[in-house]
Protein backbone atom coordinates (compact mmCIF):
# COMPACT_ATOMS: atom_id res chain seq x y z
CA UNK A 1 0.00 0.00 0.00
CA UNK A 2 2.44 2.37 1.24
CA UNK A 3 4.30 1.45 -1.77
CA UNK A 4 1.85 1.81 -4.39
CA UNK A 5 1.34 5.71 -2.94
CA UNK A 6 5.23 6.50 -3.09
CA UNK A 7 4.15 6.97 -7.00
CA UNK A 8 1.38 9.05 -6.49
CA UNK A 9 1.73 12.66 -7.13
CA UNK A 10 1.09 15.01 -4.25
CA UNK A 11 -0.85 17.19 -6.65
CA UNK A 12 -3.65 14.47 -7.28
CA UNK A 13 -3.63 13.66 -3.69
CA UNK A 14 -4.73 17.37 -2.63
CA UNK A 15 -7.02 17.17 -5.64
CA UNK A 16 -8.45 14.34 -4.09
CA UNK A 17 -8.61 15.75 -0.44
CA UNK A 18 -10.10 19.06 -2.40
CA UNK A 19 -12.85 16.82 -3.97
CA UNK A 20 -13.69 14.98 -1.01
CA UNK A 21 -14.59 18.45 0.57
CA UNK A 22 -16.44 19.99 -1.67
CA UNK A 23 -18.13 16.66 -1.99
CA UNK A 24 -19.51 16.88 1.39
CA UNK A 25 -21.36 20.04 0.49
CA UNK A 26 -22.82 18.76 -2.66
CA UNK A 27 -23.46 15.49 -0.91
CA UNK A 28 -26.28 16.95 0.95
CA UNK A 29 -28.08 18.68 -2.44
CA UNK A 30 -27.02 15.83 -4.33
CA UNK A 31 -29.30 13.49 -2.83
CA UNK A 32 -33.16 13.01 -2.64
CA UNK A 33 -34.81 15.03 -0.34
CA UNK A 34 -38.55 14.06 1.46
CA UNK A 35 -40.92 16.51 -0.40
CA UNK A 36 -43.59 18.53 2.03
CA UNK A 37 -46.37 20.31 1.32
CA UNK A 38 -45.73 24.13 2.63
CA UNK A 39 -48.15 25.89 0.86
CA UNK A 40 -50.33 27.64 3.32
CA UNK A 41 -47.54 27.72 5.78
CA UNK A 42 -46.60 30.98 7.04
CA UNK A 43 -43.64 32.24 5.17
CA UNK A 44 -41.06 35.20 5.64
CA UNK A 45 -39.06 36.13 2.90
CA UNK A 46 -37.05 38.56 0.62
CA UNK A 47 -36.90 38.23 -3.48
CA UNK A 48 -36.03 34.75 -4.27
CA UNK A 49 -33.99 33.03 -1.60
CA UNK A 50 -32.07 29.75 -2.49
CA UNK A 51 -33.03 27.74 0.70
CA UNK A 52 -35.49 27.35 3.03
CA UNK A 53 -35.59 27.22 6.96
CA UNK A 54 -38.49 25.49 8.25
CA UNK A 55 -38.74 26.14 12.41
CA UNK A 56 -41.19 23.44 13.87
CA UNK A 57 -41.70 24.39 16.75
CA UNK A 58 -45.07 24.79 19.87
CA UNK A 59 -45.69 27.98 21.39
CA UNK A 60 -45.51 26.93 25.08
CA UNK B 1 -31.48 32.55 17.04
CA UNK B 2 -34.26 33.70 14.62
CA UNK B 3 -33.44 36.83 14.90
CA UNK B 4 -30.14 36.39 13.78
CA UNK B 5 -30.86 34.32 10.66
CA UNK B 6 -33.40 36.79 10.16
CA UNK B 7 -31.00 39.79 10.00
CA UNK B 8 -28.01 37.93 8.40
CA UNK B 9 -30.04 35.15 6.41
CA UNK B 10 -34.01 36.60 5.83
CA UNK B 11 -33.66 40.34 5.41
CA UNK B 12 -30.53 39.90 2.40
CA UNK B 13 -33.27 37.34 0.39
CA UNK B 14 -30.38 33.97 1.15
CA UNK B 15 -33.27 31.99 3.20
CA UNK B 16 -36.84 31.69 3.57
CA UNK B 17 -38.14 31.22 6.87
CA UNK B 18 -41.44 28.85 7.62
CA UNK B 19 -42.74 27.87 10.25
CA UNK B 20 -44.66 24.71 11.12
CA UNK B 21 -46.85 23.71 13.70
CA UNK B 22 -46.02 20.77 16.37
CA UNK B 23 -48.02 21.60 19.68
CA UNK B 24 -46.88 18.77 21.85
CA UNK B 25 -49.31 17.15 24.26
CA UNK B 26 -47.65 17.38 27.08
CA UNK B 27 -47.98 21.57 26.52
CA UNK B 28 -51.58 22.14 27.34
CA UNK B 29 -51.89 25.75 26.13
CA UNK B 30 -49.60 24.74 22.88
CA UNK B 31 -52.64 24.03 20.56
CA UNK B 32 -54.70 27.41 21.49
CA UNK B 33 -51.42 29.45 20.81
CA UNK B 34 -51.29 27.65 17.47
CA UNK B 35 -54.84 28.41 16.76
CA UNK B 36 -53.83 31.98 17.85
CA UNK B 37 -51.03 32.48 15.41
CA UNK B 38 -53.12 31.28 12.64
CA UNK B 39 -55.85 32.88 13.30
CA UNK B 40 -53.74 36.37 13.69
CA UNK B 41 -52.33 35.27 10.44
CA UNK B 42 -55.53 35.96 8.85
CA UNK B 43 -55.17 39.72 9.87
CA UNK B 44 -51.32 39.43 8.46
CA UNK B 45 -49.93 39.33 12.02
CA UNK B 46 -48.83 35.61 12.00
CA UNK B 47 -45.34 36.93 12.79
CA UNK B 48 -46.10 39.29 15.15
CA UNK B 49 -48.12 36.91 17.20
CA UNK B 50 -45.47 34.39 16.83
CA UNK B 51 -43.18 36.79 18.69
CA UNK B 52 -45.75 37.48 21.44
CA UNK B 53 -46.27 33.79 22.12
CA UNK B 54 -42.65 32.85 22.23
CA UNK B 55 -42.25 36.17 24.68
CA UNK B 56 -44.91 34.97 26.79
CA UNK B 57 -44.79 31.24 26.54
CA UNK B 58 -46.23 31.17 30.33
CA UNK B 59 -49.08 33.37 29.85
CA UNK B 60 -51.25 31.68 26.90
CA UNK B 61 -54.72 31.50 28.67
CA UNK B 62 -57.57 32.66 26.60
CA UNK B 63 -57.43 36.16 28.31
CA UNK B 64 -54.10 36.42 27.22
CA UNK B 65 -54.48 35.33 23.77
CA UNK B 66 -57.10 38.44 23.42
CA UNK B 67 -54.59 40.60 25.12
CA UNK B 68 -52.22 39.86 22.90
CA UNK B 69 -54.36 40.32 19.70
CA UNK B 70 -55.55 43.88 21.20
CA UNK B 71 -52.10 44.88 21.51
CA UNK B 72 -51.05 43.79 18.26
CA UNK B 73 -53.93 45.85 16.64
CA UNK B 74 -56.26 42.94 15.21
CA UNK B 75 -59.86 43.23 14.67
CA UNK B 76 -60.11 41.44 18.30
CA UNK B 77 -64.01 40.00 17.36
CA UNK B 78 -62.93 38.52 14.17
CA UNK B 79 -59.73 36.96 15.96
CA UNK B 80 -61.81 35.39 19.03
CA UNK B 81 -64.61 33.76 16.20
CA UNK B 82 -61.66 32.49 14.85
CA UNK B 83 -60.39 30.86 17.79
CA UNK B 84 -64.03 29.38 18.46
CA UNK B 85 -64.32 28.23 14.95
CA UNK B 86 -61.33 25.96 14.85
CA UNK B 87 -60.70 26.04 11.22
CA UNK B 88 -57.58 25.76 11.09
CA UNK B 89 -57.68 23.10 13.32
CA UNK B 90 -57.21 20.83 10.49
CA UNK B 91 -54.01 22.61 8.69
CA UNK B 92 -52.32 22.24 12.47
CA UNK B 93 -52.82 18.51 12.55
CA UNK B 94 -51.51 18.38 8.95
CA UNK B 95 -48.08 20.07 9.96
CA UNK B 96 -48.09 17.57 12.47
CA UNK B 97 -48.55 14.69 11.08
CA UNK B 98 -46.13 16.01 7.98
CA UNK B 99 -42.95 16.86 10.64
CA UNK B 100 -44.27 13.23 12.63
CA UNK B 101 -43.60 11.59 9.04
CA UNK B 102 -39.75 13.09 8.79
CA UNK B 103 -39.35 11.41 12.61
CA UNK B 104 -39.84 14.80 14.32
CA UNK B 105 -41.56 14.73 17.58
CA UNK B 106 -40.08 17.23 19.41
CA UNK B 107 -39.80 21.12 19.39
CA UNK B 108 -38.21 23.30 18.38
CA UNK B 109 -37.12 21.35 15.58
CA UNK B 110 -35.23 22.89 12.08
CA UNK B 111 -36.04 21.89 8.56
CA UNK B 112 -33.36 22.86 5.92
CA UNK B 113 -34.22 22.59 2.35
CA UNK B 114 -35.40 24.50 -0.74
CA UNK B 115 -38.27 24.79 -2.73
CA UNK B 116 -39.39 22.74 -5.13
CA UNK B 117 -39.34 24.92 -8.36
CA UNK B 118 -43.14 25.36 -9.47
CA UNK B 119 -44.76 24.22 -6.59
CA UNK B 120 -45.70 24.55 -2.95
CA UNK B 121 -43.23 22.18 -1.41
CA UNK B 122 -39.96 21.59 0.06
CA UNK B 123 -37.02 19.36 -0.57
CA UNK B 124 -35.81 18.68 3.21
CA UNK B 125 -32.16 17.83 3.04
CA UNK B 126 -31.03 18.40 6.60
CA UNK B 127 -33.46 18.19 9.79
CA UNK B 128 -31.87 19.61 13.32
CA UNK B 129 -33.35 18.68 16.19
CA UNK B 130 -33.34 20.79 19.31
CA UNK B 131 -32.41 24.21 19.66
CA UNK B 132 -29.09 24.13 17.92
CA UNK B 133 -25.81 26.85 18.81
CA UNK B 134 -26.21 29.56 16.45
CA UNK B 135 -22.81 28.80 15.53
CA UNK B 136 -23.89 25.23 14.20
CA UNK B 137 -27.20 26.79 12.37
CA UNK B 138 -24.94 28.98 10.41
CA UNK B 139 -22.36 26.69 9.40
CA UNK B 140 -25.03 24.41 7.81
CA UNK B 141 -26.73 27.50 5.95
CA UNK B 142 -23.65 28.34 4.90
CA UNK B 143 -22.32 25.03 3.43
CA UNK B 144 -25.46 24.30 1.63
CA UNK B 145 -25.70 27.97 0.35
CA UNK B 146 -22.56 27.51 -1.20
CA UNK B 147 -23.67 24.42 -2.74
CA UNK B 148 -27.05 25.80 -4.01
CA UNK B 149 -27.16 27.84 -7.20
CA UNK B 150 -29.15 31.53 -6.39
CA UNK B 151 -32.93 30.71 -7.31
CA UNK B 152 -33.79 32.18 -11.09
CA UNK B 153 -37.52 32.58 -10.66
CA UNK B 154 -39.49 34.52 -8.45
CA UNK B 155 -41.51 32.62 -5.84
CA UNK B 156 -45.12 32.68 -4.74
CA UNK B 157 -44.97 35.11 -1.35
Amino acid sequence: MTARLRGISPWAVAAGFALVLSGSQAWALAKKGPKIPVGDDPSLKEGSPQLVLIEVSDFQ
Amino acid sequence: MLPQVYEEYVKNGKVELIFLDLPLQMHPRALDAAKAAACAGEQQKFWDMHHQLFANQRALAADDLATYAKELGLDVAAFKSCLSSNRHLAGIRDDVRIVNGLGVYGTPSFLLGRRVPGGDKVEVLDIVKGLPPYAMLKEKLDALLAATPPARSPQRQ
